[in-house]
């Protein structure tokens, strides 16, 4: 009779068949009244360039210094974004903060204090290509689901050994 | 130290030198100590110099019954006491005003040194009034040096009474801002023809039908000429002109804030429609560059519709055009939730939302819908929903 395959279940992995953002939300933080929102507040008034791509007036938008980010490039990011939930509101008194919320119910912060626009959209950036999961050290190189090809070394398989 | 150096010549002139060897210099520190001068001394005493002579039996009987003076200045205190009693005795309790009528005695009143007056209170001696009822409490009785007392004598400093009715020029369109400007243009224009300064645009005046004169009065401008104002209706001129009045009144009345409301509407009454683009009549090319005329259209302004301009604004405005736009231009959004790139990213966009205040905890529940169940459990509870019960908690904010 010929070896029966072991019959396992396909174990879900992110990204293989179907992806799924890991990133739910993003909650902008500012204050009207401090210095360390400007770069997410206040900026010179430019023209955005016409018949150009959401993705590409974003990036393009996003490289001039000089723009704030939530008047300017936060339309450009939610566009390009409809599947991430997307709040401003004031935190008066308190540094400019993006919050994002996860979808293992995981928060991450990044404060984004005397940065500008461009360094904001890195961080917002950081925070939607994250996932909830804390961060730390990856030690091993190489991650894998599958099992030890030709089994895991044991002393008591194997040639014995004598000098 | 300088008290070493007697020390020293002393030690020297006795001669007590050894035979053998060099002049000793050095002095013990007990030896310098002495020779310091006593308030150098860091020793501590318990005696009083000035007591040292007196025996210790008679220090406490002077302790203990006090002193020959002390004991003459309190037997003094206390006659002088008595005399002041027999004297307040003796004096009427009443005295009588202009018109015969009984009146309590006033108070005595005296100055000090810094020139207040301030009043003696009335002494009274329990013996002598049977009806005196000494209080057991201070309810009812005039406190000193309480919060209110100070208050209530303090000096305020000089009271600050406000100049400007409050700001109504947010809702004015442009059409209106047009018809104030010519109103206040043509009064002006009408009182420098007769020769007047046109300051007087802005004295109080009471009750005029100078609006519907104003309304009738076409406005031309040219290099030459300069700005005229000419009236359809015979005699107009000369009633808008009466109808400014020619002397500040003695007591200048402040405007109410209803006046300035019944102006502004009077002023924007029956506005033409909106002109297209930026558009002006050819009569706001007349300049300004009488400072008196300029102020004086920039106060009546002020006093109509409580808008005030900036000083760089004001100097940089050299025709009434120019001023006509800085009244017609939106003030800067405070937030920045009320600015138009926000507010279109909140219609626009379907997955942003902007908040235009702070969100709390309350209002994350909210969305949720978990504070109804929160504050129906809070009440049946009987705690404080929001805050706590200290006093002054703010109640209904979150």
């Amino acid at each position: 009779m010929p070896l029966q395959a072991l019959r396992t279940v396909a174990k879900p992995q992110n990204g293989v068949g179907a992806f799924i953002l890991q990133c739910k939300r993003l909650d902008f933080h500012y204050c009207d009244w401090a210095g360390s929102s400007r770069g997410m507040k206040y900026a010179a008034k430019h023209r955005q360039p016409p018949h150009l791509s959401m993705q590409t007036l974003y990036l393009l938008i996003s490289s001039r210094s000089t723009s704030s980010f939530l008047k300017h490039n936060l339309s450009a990011f939610a566009a390009a974004n409809p599947s991430i939930e997307i709040s401003v509101s004031p935190r008066p008194g308190k540094h400019p903060v993006i919050r994002g919320s996860y979808v293992n119910g995981r928060e991450k912060a990044i404060c984004v204090r005397n940065l500008e626009p461009t360094e904001v959209v890195k961080k917002a950036e950081i925070l939607k290509s994250a996932n909830g999961e804390k961060l730390r050290i990856e030690r091993k190189v190489v991650k894998s689901l599958n099992e030890s090809v030709r089994g895991v070394w044991s002393p008591f398989h194997g040639r014995e050994y004598r000098i | 130290m300088r008290a070493t150096r007697p020390l020293e010549q002393a030690l020297r002139l006795t001669g007590s030198r050894p035979t053998a060897g060099p002049t000793p210099t050095y002095i013990c520190l007990s030896c310098r100590a002495r020779a310091a001068p006593p308030s150098s001394h860091r020793q501590l005493h318990t005696t009083v110099p000035r007591a040292a002579d007196v025996p210790l039996y008679q220090r406490l009987k002077e302790s203990l019954f006090g002193t020959k003076e002390s004991v003459a200045a309190a037997k003094s205190r206390e006659e002088k006491q008595a005399q002041r009693f027999t004297d307040l005795a003796e004096r009427p309790r009443t005295s009588t005003d202009a018109d015969d009528n009984e009146v309590a005695r006033p108070l005595e009143t005296k100055t000090d040194k810094h020139g207040r007056r301030y009043e003696i209170a009335d002494i009274v001696d329990p013996a002598a009034r049977s009806d005196y009822v000494q209080a057991t409490t201070w309810q009812g009785l005039e406190t000193v040096g309480s919060v209110e007392w100070v208050k209530k004598r303090a000096d305020t400093g000089d009271v600050y009474a406000g100049f400007a009715p409050p700001d109504r020029s947010a809702r004015l369109r442009g059409a209106q801002w047009e018809m104030l400007l010519r109103h206040v243009v043509v009064e002006a224009v009408v009182l420098r023809k007769a020769g007047r300064s046109a300051e007087q645009i802005c004295w109080p005046r009471e009750g005029s039908d100078s609006w519907s004169l104003t309304r009738g009065a076409l406005l031309e401008y040219s290099s030459v000429g300069g700005l005229v104002a000419t009236f359809s209706e015979a005699g107009a001129e000369k009633r808008l002109r009466n109808a400014i009045p020619k002397k500040l009144p003695e007591v200048q009345a402040t405007q109410t804030p209803e006046d300035s409301g019944d102006q502004l509407r009077e002023a924007i009454a029956l506005a033409p429609p909106e002109r297209p683009g930026n558009a002006t009549p050819a009569w706001m090319a007349m300049p300004l560059q009488d400072p008196g005329l300029k102020l004086a259209i920039i106060k009546r302004i002020l006093q109509i519709t409580g808008r005030r301009l900036p000083d760089p604004v004001i100097s940089k405005s050299p025709t009434l055009a120019h001023l006509y736009h800085a009244l017609l231009a939106k003030p800067k959004p405070k937030r920045l939730a009320q600015t138009p790139q926000l507010k279109r990213l909140n219609i626009n966009i379907p997955n942003a939302t902007v908040h235009a205040g702070r969100q709390t905890p309350i209002h994350k529940d909210k969305e949720v819908g978990r504070w109804k169940v929160i504050e129906n459990e809070l009440i049946n509870r009987g705690l404080p929903v929001t805050g706590s019960r200290y006093q002054g908690a703010r109640i209904g904010v979150y």
